[in-house]
């Protein structure tokens, strides 16, 4: 008898393959209203979080980027701004329907030159070895199937002396807050995707991805396995969010 | 973590509502695209990075390596230089230092100097409003106290060259002085008149 490989997706187990078919069902059915729902669970904190991993990147002129699970460009957008006329984002997504709203929200804010878009898978990323200053991928990595995989390939792209930083929702240690946590994850964050988005669905899925993605310590050993070296991390919000940061010497 | 990108979301958004009422301010500034430009209040101590872009301006806290240039000054300073009458004039009198790559901490300056920017406000933004009022009122004092320390060093010296040393006249001596001058002078103007008058009645009698 044969054993099929599962991972998990969110509490449910599902063959490794299913995964990445289901995120894309996810993302496919929230991209309209991704942004807004953003700024509704996260109170608009989500671009706090952004600005300060942007400001970690240390992304400057004329550098080159790839930004994994763009979604909509949040961190995109700035990093165009950053590396000036003579630098190179690379927006990527496995989702068309999220690489397209990305697209339109560029073209809307007259970033056009020094980005290019690009569908892609973040376990298999199709650029030769050492071709990027910065390597970043922000509320993505819980998504990927293999992460281990993901992270190796972030590893590979990037040039030495460049640097990756991972932007993710992590795990807070702070007891009281992790009950209101748990209570707004499950019961208002589904129902505020019924209601806007018009998909609870989706957003259970969002609360318990966040609950099985590694916690900072695990994703941190993880990073140095890729072959990161001085990795660290910083958590925001009390560890709601972390920012992981290692560097290719 | 977060209050501190809040303020500096705030600020970078405030700048870009301000820029955005002149539309040539924004195509201006999209010409330094990739030119990181540091912005220094001097009351703050530490500089704030503006980085242009084609449609907005990104403001952060920190930035790797050198900025390309640098504008250092007193909060008097850039308000001066978004609402004083010759508005680029603290650029040019050095009241905002230029460092860096002159060309690009000029062409920013100038798009400053062209837009309302209430920088009271922003500082307030990042130092609360009570400090942000000590340092306004601070400076508000501060230039009084100057004033009334100039004024007192001038009387103290005034005093000490007319009663200490008796190097210079008072007031009163130098119009008792002027006085007798203008006495004089008219003891003088009335004396010449007087010897022409001789002169004239001598002459007369020679000829008689």
């Amino acid at each position: 008898m044969s054993e099929e490989r599962t991972t998990h997706f969110g509490y449910k187990t599902v063959p490794l393959e299913e995964k990445a078919e289901r995120v894309r069902g996810v993302f496919d059915s929230v991209a309209s209203r991704y942004d807004i729902m953003n700024d509704l669970m996260s109170f608009g904190v989500h671009r706090l979080w952004k600005r300060f991993a942007i400001e970690m990147s240390g992304v400057r002129a004329g550098q080159r980027v790839l930004d994994l699970a763009s979604g909509t460009g949040d961190l995109a957008a700035r990093f165009a701004n950053l590396v000036g006329p003579g630098g190179l984002v690379v927006m990527s997504d496995i989702n068309a329907a999220m690489l397209e709203q990305g697209r339109r929200r560029m073209l809307d804010e007259g970033l056009v030159g020094n980005i290019d878009f690009a569908q892609i898978d973040a376990e298999e990323i199709p650029f030769p070895d050492n071709s990027f200053d910065s390597v970043t991928i922000g509320f993505g990595l819980r998504n990927v199937t293999d992460k281990q995989k993901a992270l190796n390939a972030m590893y590979r792209v990037l040039r030495p002396g460049g640097r990756a930083l991972i932007l993710e929702f992590s795990h807070t240690d702070v007891a009281p807050l992790r009950a209101a946590y748990d209570l707004y994850s499950f019961r208002l964050l589904p129902l505020m995707g019924k209601l806007v988005a018009d998909d609870a669905d989706s957003y259970r899925y969002l609360a318990e991805s966040i609950r099985m993605h590694p916690d900072q310590e695990t994703l941190k050993e993880m990073m140095a396995r890729a072959g990161f070296e001085q990795c660290d991390y910083h958590n925001l919000t009390a560890g709601i969010v972390a920012i992981h940061r290692g560097y290719k010497i | 973590m977060s209050t501190e990108a809040l303020i500096l979301a705030t600020i970078e958004a405030g700048f870009n509502k301000a820029l955005s009422i002149d539309p040539h301010s924004v195509e201006r500034l999209a010409s330094l695209h990739g030119k990181v430009i540091g912005v220094e209040l001097v009351e703050l101590g530490w500089p704030l990075y503006f980085v242009p872009g084609p449609t907005r301006t990104l403001v952060q806290r920190h930035i790797e390596g050198e900025p390309d240039a640098l504008l250092r000054g007193t909060l008097a300073g850039f308000r001066k230089l978004s609402f004083g009458d010759d508005k680029t004039g603290p650029l040019f009198s050095g009241q905002v230092e230029m460092l860096g790559d002159q060309g690009v901490a000029q062409h920013f300056g100038e798009i400053l100097a062209s837009v309302d920017l209430d920088w009271e406000e922003a500082l307030s933004r990042l130092t609360g409003d009570t400090i942000a009022h000590l340092i306004g009122g601070g400076a508000r004092y501060m230039r009084g106290w100057l004033g009334a320390r100039a004024d007192t060093a001038r009387q103290d010296a005034q005093e000490y060259l007319q009663e200490e040393l008796r190097a210079t006249p008072n007031r009163f001596e130098v119009e008792d002085f002027l006085h007798t001058v203008d006495i004089l002078r008219d003891d003088v103007e009335r004396l010449v008149t007087r010897i022409q008058i001789l002169e004239g009645k001598l002459k007369s009698a020679a000829d008689a």
